[in-house]
């Protein structure tokens, strides 16, 4: 098998907080092909973006590694590594500086890097508004005078301008309605296969995640619950949180006879969680195993790995 | 299957806010009519008029700013727009009343969650407090919570079970229609199941008519009889629920569908609806989805169309509507 482009090895990421230790991210592992779109599902507060986060070394790891092109990058993501690993935001409202033009936004990069200069950079930059779509009327216009769609558009142009090999989409298209995120997810998907992008696909949008990823992970209080191709999570889910999540997503299609398994309960805090299997609480197989030992991710065959003492 | 008596009818409605910017033609001759224990989804991107079209039901548009400008608004067969301020005072969280979707910011952080139903119950049913006290703690029953929580403040619930609160507050009166705008909007997919099947039992159980503001198609699918797409302020198609999934007809609708990537079969690409949804303050004088439409023809900008009935409980806004049955395959 071919080496894996991103490998996550039982990451950490954990916060003092007053009461304790917030444990957002508990040694959670995966690898990323390239080429690859590995989706990372969950619910708010489960991790995910903080995934996301520690990976690009925005935010410091407490333990585990993360290894990119086998060299092992944990914490130490250097400016020209950086050209290659880049992030795209939710809120395209309040990642945009308000106060610099479209063209500037774009462009920074560019400036941090010391790459071009003058008419070379300003070129550079208006190439790079085309392919996603922004005309270059936009060039010196504020984020205000764009929309949501067009406002995400720079958000991308902004990631994309270096080239990276390597993109975290956190929530790219949430704040978006329907009509603008399928242009949204059309422009990923096209120019992931045009420059051959490699992408962490965090979303809470489950048939999002489906439409895009080739695997998919899903994520409950900080640590992986499953872990499958695609087309194998979807249709043979194992992990009783999987199966609540996948049974409780509303389907927009007339199906009056379709069951509805609700799953009760809130999530626990992730704030000194207990030992043994996190979802357990809320499980309605839960036995006495999963309250006092914690699931370890296994693999089913095929590729498909779960974390659950029953399944 | 329609009811034989509408509870709300609204008619020609128009709405608009006058800004120092300009005039935001907000709502644009809508038409909507809810039947008693009806539950219709009103459904439209942002921006498409769904929340002014509650707040002026509840006449709760902001003084001075927004203004109906044409239109009736019949509940029970009383004309809302002619009632006075302390008549309305009346109606308002009794026999309508309104769960909004933030429920972080329309609970009042500095009450027990107890003393806001008892709050409610004191004006509209002249309960006295102790009485009062009872039933808020019954009311937080009724949604799933415990009532010796009363004392409890917004803040010490989860979003899920704040949302529950307004719920209660919503229905301590047993409300004849309930609006809820995007009331599981901000909540995670598992507490959005637990909150909806909720409201679907207080509704059969109270028999309240119920108007579901959303974005999300699935959540109208699976819980409502009737469905209203909106486009910029107007209502472009209207269906039992049944037929606006099964047979979608109004090019809108239809790039919404297209714009959706499916779960359970997924597509290799989606088809979205092309540009953006029209500027409020200068709305074209045709159809205002022409410039979107993959199917205009000239007279599209000329006029704008008029909500047709093409089959029993069926209306679209669209001069093709030929070309679309055709094409729908229906004779």
């Amino acid at each position: 098998m071919e080496t894996p482009l991103l490998q996550v090895v039982d990451l950490k990421k954990y916060f003092p907080v007053s009461g304790g230790i917030l444990k957002a991210v508990d040694g959670v592992s995966f690898s990323i092909t390239r080429g690859e779109t590995l989706g990372l599902v969950g619910e708010s507060g489960c991790g995910k973006s903080t995934t996301g986060r520690v990976i690009l070394d925005l935010i410091p790891a407490t333990d585990g590694r993360v290894v990119y092109k086998g060299t092992d990058i944990t914490n130490s993501v250097s400016r020209t590594l950086r050209r290659e690993m880049q992030i795209i935001f939710q809120d395209p409202y309040s990642s945009l500086n308000p106060r610099k033009t479209v063209g500037t936004i774009v462009g920074e990069a560019l400036q941090v890097q010391g790459i071009g200069k003058g008419k070379e950079r300003s070129e550079l930059i208006l190439e790079t508004m085309a392919k996603v779509g922004l005309s270059g009327d936009y060039y010196h216009r504020f984020p205000h005078e764009l929309d949501g769609g067009r406002r995400q558009r720079v958000g991308i142009a902004r990631a994309l301008i270096l080239k990276p090999s390597f993109v975290v989409c956190d929530e790219p298209v949430s704040a978006l309605d329907v009509s603008v995120q399928a242009q949204i997810l059309n422009l990923l998907q096209d120019l992931g296969q045009e420059m051959g992008i490699t992408y962490l696909f965090i979303s809470h949008d489950l048939s999002v995640v489906r439409h895009l990823s080739q695997r998919v992970a899903v994520m409950y209080l900080g640590k992986l619950a499953e872990l499958a191709p695609a087309s194998e999570l979807f249709t043979n889910p194992v992990h009783p949180y999987t199966k609540a999540l996948l049974a409780a997503v509303p389907v927009p299609k007339y199906r009056p006879d379709r069951k509805k398994v609700i799953l009760r309960g809130d999530v626990a805090s992730p704030i000194n969680p207990k030992p043994g299997c996190r979802f357990a609480p809320r499980c309605t197989r839960a036995a006495q195993v999963c309250k006092s030992e914690d699931p370890v991710l296994r693999d089913l065959g095929g590729g498909h790995m779960v974390a659950c003492h029953i399944a | 299957m329609h009811m034989s008596k509408d509870l709300l009818d609204v008619c020609d409605l128009s709405v608009e806010y006058r800004t120092s910017d300009g005039t935001v033609k907000a709502v644009n001759g809508l038409d909507l009519r809810v039947g008693t224990g009806e539950s219709v989804g009103l459904v439209g991107e942002t921006g498409a008029g769904k929340t002014t079209t509650a707040l002026t039901i509840l006449r709760l548009l902001p003084p001075r700013v927004g203004f109906v400008t044409s239109g009736s608004l019949k509940f029970d067969g009383r004309e809302l727009l002619e009632l006075s301020s302390n008549e309305m005072q009346s109606i308002r969280g009794n026999q309508i009343s309104m769960v909004f979707q933030n429920p972080m910011t329309s609970l009042n952080p500095v009450f027990t969650v107890g003393q806001q139903i008892q709050g409610v119950l004191m004006q509209h049913r002249h309960l006295s407090r102790e009485e009062a006290k009872k039933k808020a703690g019954e009311m937080l029953e009724v949604v799933g919570i415990p009532g010796r929580r009363a004392g409890e403040y917004p803040h010490q619930f989860s979003g899920g079970m704040r949302q529950r609160v307004s719920i209660a507050i919503a229905l301590s009166c047993n409300p004849r229609l309930l609006i809820a705008d995007e009331p599981t909007t901000a909540l995670d997919v598992t507490i959005q199941a637990q909150v909806l099947e909720l409201m679907a039992e207080l509704k059969s159980e109270f028999s309240t008519s119920l108007i579901l503001i959303t974005h999300d198609l699935g959540v109208v699918a699976e819980n409502c009889e009737r469905v209203a797409v909106m486009y910029a302020g107007t209502i472009v198609e209207g269906a039992d629920v049944k037929d606006l999934f099964e047979m979608p007809l109004h090019p809108y609708t239809r790039g919404l569908f297209g714009s959706l990537p499916d779960l359970e079969s997924p597509k290799s690409r989606l088809t979205p609806i092309p540009g953006s949804p029209p500027d409020p303050m200068g709305l074209p004088r045709g159809c205002p989805f022409e410039p979107r439409c993959v199917i205009k023809e000239p007279r599209c900008k000329a006029a704008r169309p008029p909500l047709m009935e093409v089959s029993p409980g069926h209306t679209v806004a669209c001069f093709r509507v030929n070309h679309l049955l055709n094409r729908g395959g229906v004779a």
